[in-house]
């Protein structure tokens, strides 16, 4: 019998061929399991495992349906090889009319989407279970009008770069943690 | 011991000697055997029996039968070796588990892939229920939490029909 606790490279190699919607499902079958499932390495190795998730694969456009009752915002998400729509989805977190902007991919599965203009959130997407996450950003340095702030996405963190007056500072909030450094 | 790994220039086939953790013992042919990685690597270091301590009798003489096929690989064989593949993952989970644990520790990877994909295909469409009792897990959850943790993805939960069933 296997052990599931601790999980062994057995049952992470289980796991990893299920589908994502099993995936989804498992995750509360027990905490160690969950465990399993969130870590970036393991989304990793599902994403290489399923091949219709590759990096980058996808291209996003924002679609908004003008109805009469309500406005609402969805976005489509395409193959970036053969331009077939694989998804229409909801934008769960945001009121309709803001823009966003794309910034980049990291740990394969995240894309960074942001609110642009005077919001001190960005958004974090997750392919390998479809959702969406909220990142605060260190409030202090967005009320400063003096300040300008630009993001950026590198290896498997998220850049906060702030100019202001004096020397530009920069955060990196990390993508899977929620802390945030100067 | 380390004198062995040359005699193969003598023509003779070379026979290696398995050892389950029951102390029974299987003679193979080297060239079946070192599909296995662990075992390659054993051999490569001069030894010529080799004790599986992880391994039981019922295990390696599962595990035997699929080295042995596996060997006869070739391109004519393709659909023989797919029905035979089909016919090997057949077993009760717990016939499974020992055998993955196994193909793990010896290093088989197609076997290894083989197991795991067969094992995930069953439990695709489990319940979640079904699935702490195929693998023996005690849910660590309080209500709450366990709650909280599907509330995270209700559209995996919601209109689909889960399997009961623990075979």
């Amino acid at each position: 019998m296997i052990s599931a606790d601790p999980p062994g490279d057995e049952m992470t190699n289980i796991l990893s061929t299920l589908l994502v919607e099993a995936l989804m499902q498992f995750r509360s079958v027990c905490k160690s399991w969950c465990s399993i499932i969130r870590d970036p390495h393991f989304v990793n190795m599902h994403m290489n495992h399923h091949s219709s998730y590759k990096e980058s694969s996808y291209l996003i456009s924002k679609d908004i349906m003008l109805d009469v009752a309500e406005i609402k915002a969805r976005f489509t998400l395409y193959s970036d090889e053969t331009f077939t729509e694989h998804k229409k989805m909801e934008f769960p977190l945001w009121e309709s009319i803001k823009s966003f902007e794309v910034f980049g991919c990291c740990n394969v599965a995240r894309k960074v989407i942001n609110e642009t203009e005077y919001d001190d959130f960005v958004v974090s997407f997750n392919m390998a279970d479809h959702v969406f996450e909220e990142i605060m950003l260190p409030k202090s340095c967005l009320d400063d009008g003096e300040l300008t702030v630009s993001l950026a996405v590198f290896r498997d963190s998220l850049y906060l770069f702030v100019h202001g007056r004096e020397l530009p500072g920069w955060w990196h909030v990390l993508m899977m943690g929620e802390d945030c450094s100067g | 011991m380390a004198s062995s790994s040359s005699s193969s220039k003598t023509g003779l086939k070379k026979m290696l000697t398995l050892k389950s953790s029951d102390g029974d013992e299987f003679e193979l042919e080297e060239s079946i055997v070192i599909q296995c990685q662990t075992i390659k690597h054993m051999v490569e270091d001069g030894f010529s029996l080799i004790p599986l301590q992880n391994v039981d009798t019922k295990t390696l003489t599962k595990i035997i039968e699929y080295m042995k096929k596996h060997a006869e690989k070739t391109e004519s064989n393709k659909e023989e070796i797919k029905n035979f593949n089909k016919e090997f993952v057949k077993g009760s989970f717990d016939d499974q588990f020992e055998l993955v644990s196994a193909a793990n520790y010896l290093h088989i990877n197609g076997l290894m892939d083989l197991l795991c994909q067969s094992i995930a295909d069953r439990i695709n469409n489990k319940s979640v229920r079904a699935v702490r009792e195929i693998f023996n897990i005690s849910n660590d959850y309080t209500p709450d939490e366990e709650e909280k943790v599907r509330d995270e993805h209700k559209w995996a939960h919601e209109g689909g029909e889960f399997d009961e069933s623990l075979d």
